[in-house]
């Protein structure tokens, strides 16, 4: 069994498909079998369960049991037709909407949620009062009922594919709405579609033995297991098992179709699969360097895998980083630098597999388990995106100092204070007035700042920064790199720079450690790199890859007249 | 402040420069005069002038909130102007109505920044790249043929017409996109940050296809959305800084680069690591 299929038929939602399935072979094979049992009028009226009669006989001395089957084919098939006009006029409404020009768009929407605003039950009871009652009409009312509940999530899910870049671009293509909605929007909301159906087959099919019940659906002499419901609370006291039959009836059918749509749910949400494995901790809490190991992070043999170990994703990485060092790792999507960053810092995810001979930060040993406020007070960690990283509901300055008042003991005011020197230190302008700003008060390029600035407070010994400006412009980039290179050089903090970018890694860092496939395939000094001396052809090919910016063609081309620049073009 | 470099082949036209004057209207894909646009009260395109002559990538760079995807998405139709006067190939789409836009649908094509969003997970590579041969209303035979060329050009194997998109690299995907938009034959493709999403020896992939391309004669308009000034120098004619929703310089990119008019410019070159002017201290 695949792994996708195994994720599907969990216990529930085998059971909801066997219900089902037994509901629905009632629905076909009992009418036939005992509809002699369930109409013929006899004298054997308002008899209590016996063997002969399981659930006992009605008033007019028909089988209760046998009218429970014959009434769920009824009961089933407006169900099911109900539910096929919600879910199709939905679809096509949601999907309609999201195809028709903006102006019809908006207007549209506003009046669907004011539908939705209507409990369905209502909408239907007042279809159904307008009509003549009988099963046409309940499925009917239930039908158009449903519609704009369906429509309100299509149109949400529709929404989100029309703001697809493929939707765009097909649409540039000049496709036609028929096409973009059956090739590319349909089938991407195809599944959470599929989940909601079962969910409304549900509720219309209780909202239509309501109705049924209430007397505004099925007329006698047809019956469903609603109607019998109503003519078995005349004798409700007195034979309460009349009831029973439809009640449970309704309940299995309704309690299958959630299960059916629970089941389809977790499968269609990949993270319902996710597995866990625990790492076991190897040694204590302190890790004693080896005799002349000077290094502030020494890491040997370092192995990263997927829970189940089938594949390795970081294969035996040696790194340290020395006291008051930066050290970048350079690689492309994919060649473990993240991993193997996090390993240091004891934050790779939990589903991870993760083995070492040797990870350590100073004295901390990170393949055991560190005291939180040690780890908080030695290690600092900034990552990519500075608009992320902080509430945006609350202002800068309690998030800034929560690190000194939590695990320094600070008090509010020197934490303050503290956060403010270090703001100015990393170039933040006005620091008193950030502390009382918001998040989104500030540019990207001063909450990364900010970030820095919280992250160093403690004083860490290592700074692990993962791809801190890939999201920043370069104008911008140029301050936060000055400000690493400041907190290096002022209070000796050692930097793990994990970087793309070699343009970057070149300026800033003291020595680079080039990966690929999960492995270290170089480590360079900034002299040997800014001399471009490079052995390995990875590191060359990386090195060329990149376009460097040439200020001086310009000028050559300038002297030489138009000429040449006009020779370039056809 | 829009500032030109004189005598020199210039992209985009200061607003009193009467650089329209110079070419005919044929001669221009994008003749934007004096654009103004704003999002309620974000004023995001101000007095905006551009002018993209056929035939030429001209590269748009600037940094976050510059307004270069704004006026790149009111070319393509994507972002209606306030004010001003904007012509696409030949159309006047200043107050574009529907029926007008889609009149520009296959005439300029838009690619987009992610590889990994643009095609559609659910079909394969053939079906994505046949909607671009559609109105041709070629035989089925005949779109196989097609779709094999415009493959081929991209340099990828036409048998992996069958193939879905998460069978890719982020590379050939890109180059997929590109595919598609050159399949229709446009006068104007206008490319988002396509080569910003990447690792660099796939940028470098794309950008080699992108002259490739040139080198074979390819004769399409480009308006190439950047962040990156080396990229932009490598792929590009011409060159538009922008910054805060204005234009500040415009010209040859080679020159502008050797020799910029405007201080934000500078800053922008001495930005790049590596750069000349780049310190840390």
């Amino acid at each position: 069994m695949s792994a996708r299929s195994r994720t599907l038929w969990t216990p529930g939602f085998t059971v909801g498909v066997v219900a089902m399935t037994a509901v629905v072979l009632v629905a076909i094979i009992a009418p036939p079998l005992v509809s002699a049992s369930a109409y013929r009028f006899t004298d054997a009226v308002a008899l209590p369960p016996s063997s002969e009669h399981l659930l006992g006989t009605n008033d007019f001395g028909q089988d209760n049991f046998a009218r429970v089957l014959v009434a769920t084919r009824l009961t089933l098939i407006m169900t099911v037709l109900a539910t096929f006009i919600s879910v199709l006029g939905g679809l096509a409404l949601g999907v309609a909407i999201w195809l028709s020009p903006r102006v019809v768009r908006e207007w549209s929407l506003r009046l669907l949620e004011t539908a939705v605003a209507f409990p369905t039950l209502i909408s239907a009871l007042i279809i159904a009062a307008i009509l003549l009652p009988g099963a046409t009409t309940a499925v009917l009312a239930l039908g158009i009922a449903g519609i704009p509940g369906f429509a309100r999530v299509t149109a949400n899910l529709a929404g989100r594919t029309a703001r697809a870049e493929y939707f765009l671009t097909a649409r540039f293509l000049g496709v036609g709405s028929w096409n973009l909605a059956t090739r590319h929007m349909i089938p991407s909301m195809a599944e959470p579609l599929l989940v909601l159906s079962t969910t409304i087959f549900a509720t219309v099919l209780v909202e239509i033995s309501a109705l049924s019940f209430v007397g505004l659906g099925v007329q006698p002499p047809q019956y469903d297991l609603g109607s019998l419901l109503n003519d078995s609370l005349e004798s409700l006291y007195t034979q309460p098992i009349e009831a029973l039959g439809p009640a449970v009836m309704i309940i299995i059918a309704s309690v299958a179709a959630m299960f059916i749509g629970d089941g389809l749910a977790a499968h269609a949400n990949p993270r319902s699969s996710r597995r866990w494995a625990p790492r076991p901790r190897i040694g204590g809490a302190v890790a004693v360097p080896a005799e002349g190991d000077e290094a502030l992070v020494r890491v040997r043999n370092l192995a990263v895998s997927t829970s189940g170990g089938e594949t390795e994703l970081v294969h035996g990485v040696d790194l340290h980083v020395d006291r008051a060092e930066i050290v970048g790792i350079v690689g492309e999507s994919g060649s473990g630098k993240s991993l193997t960053a996090l390993s240091v810092a004891g934050l790779l995810a939990e589903e991870l597999g993760q083995s070492a001979d040797e990870l350590r930060v100073g004295t901390l040993n990170m393949r055991g388990a560190p005291a939180p406020a040690d780890l908080a007070r030695q290690i600092a960690l900034i990552y990519q995106d500075p608009g992320t990283t902080f509430n945006p509901s609350r202002t800068m300055g309690p998030q800034l100092t929560e690190v000194l008042r939590t695990h320094m003991g600070m008090s509010k005011r020197d934490a303050r204070a503290t956060v403010v020197d270090a703001l100015a230190a990393v170039g933040v302008t006005e620091p008193e007035l950030r502390m009382k700003q918001y998040p989104h008060q500030l540019s990207g390029g001063m909450r990364q700042r900010a970030m820095i600035a919280a992250a160093v407070v403690t004083r860490p010994s290592l700074l692990i920064a993962d791809e801190p400006t890939t999201a920043l412009d370069v104008t911008v980039q140029v301050g936060v790199l000055k400000a690493f290179r400041a907190l290096r050089d002022r209070l000796g903090t050692a930097i793990l720079f994990i970087s793309h970018d070699l343009g970057v890694v070149r300026e800033l860092c003291d020595r680079v450690v080039v990966m690929r496939s999960g492995e270290i395939v170089e480590q360079l000094t900034a002299a040997q790199l800014a001399a471009d001396d490079v052995s390995h052809p990875y590191t060359r090919s990386l090195l060329d890859a990149v376009p460097q910016l040439d200020t001086t063609r310009g000028k050559r081309t300038a002297s030489a007249g138009r000429a040449a620049q006009e020779g370039r073009r056809p | 402040m829009t500032q030109q470099h004189d005598g020199m082949d210039v992209a985009a036209a200061g607003e009193h420069s009467g650089a329209a004057g110079e070419h005919s209207g044929r001669d221009l894909v994008v003749r934007a005069r004096s654009l103004d646009l704003s999002f309620g009260a974000h004023h995001v395109l101000k007095d905006v002038s551009v002018d993209v002559r056929r035939g030429r990538v001209v590269g748009l760079v600037g940094e976050s909130g510059s307004g270069k995807s704004t006026l790149a998405k009111a070319i393509v139709g994507m972002n209606r102007i306030d004010e001003g006067e904007l012509e696409v190939v030949g159309e006047d789409v200043s107050r574009p109505s529907r029926a007008q836009r889609h009149r520009l649908y296959r005439r300029v094509q838009y690619v987009p920044q992610d590889p990994y969003s643009s095609l559609n997970p659910r079909r394969t590579i053939g079906q994505t790249l046949a909607e671009a041969f559609e109105p041709n209303r070629r035989t089925a035979r005949g779109r196989t043929d097609l779709i094999a060329e415009v493959l081929t050009r991209v340099q990828l194997d036409p048998s992996l017409a069958s193939r879905y998109p998460h069978e890719f690299s982020g590379g050939q995907r890109q180059r997929i996109a590109i595919a598609r938009a050159l399949a229709v034959g446009p006068e104007l493709i206008v490319a988002d940050e396509i080569t910003s999403a990447l690792d660099v020896s796939v940028q470098a992939e794309v950008i080699r296809l992108l002259a490739d391309l040139r080198l074979k004669g390819a004769d399409h308009s480009m308006l190439f959305i950047t962040h990156n000034l080396a990229v932009a120098q490598v792929v590009c004619d011409d060159i538009i800084v922008m910054r805060h929703g204005r234009i500040v310089e415009t010209g040859p990119v080679d020159a502008v680069f050797a020799d910029p008019a405007d201080q934000y410019t500078r800053t922008l070159l001495d930005s790049v690591p590596g750069a000349k002017g780049f310190s840390l201290t």
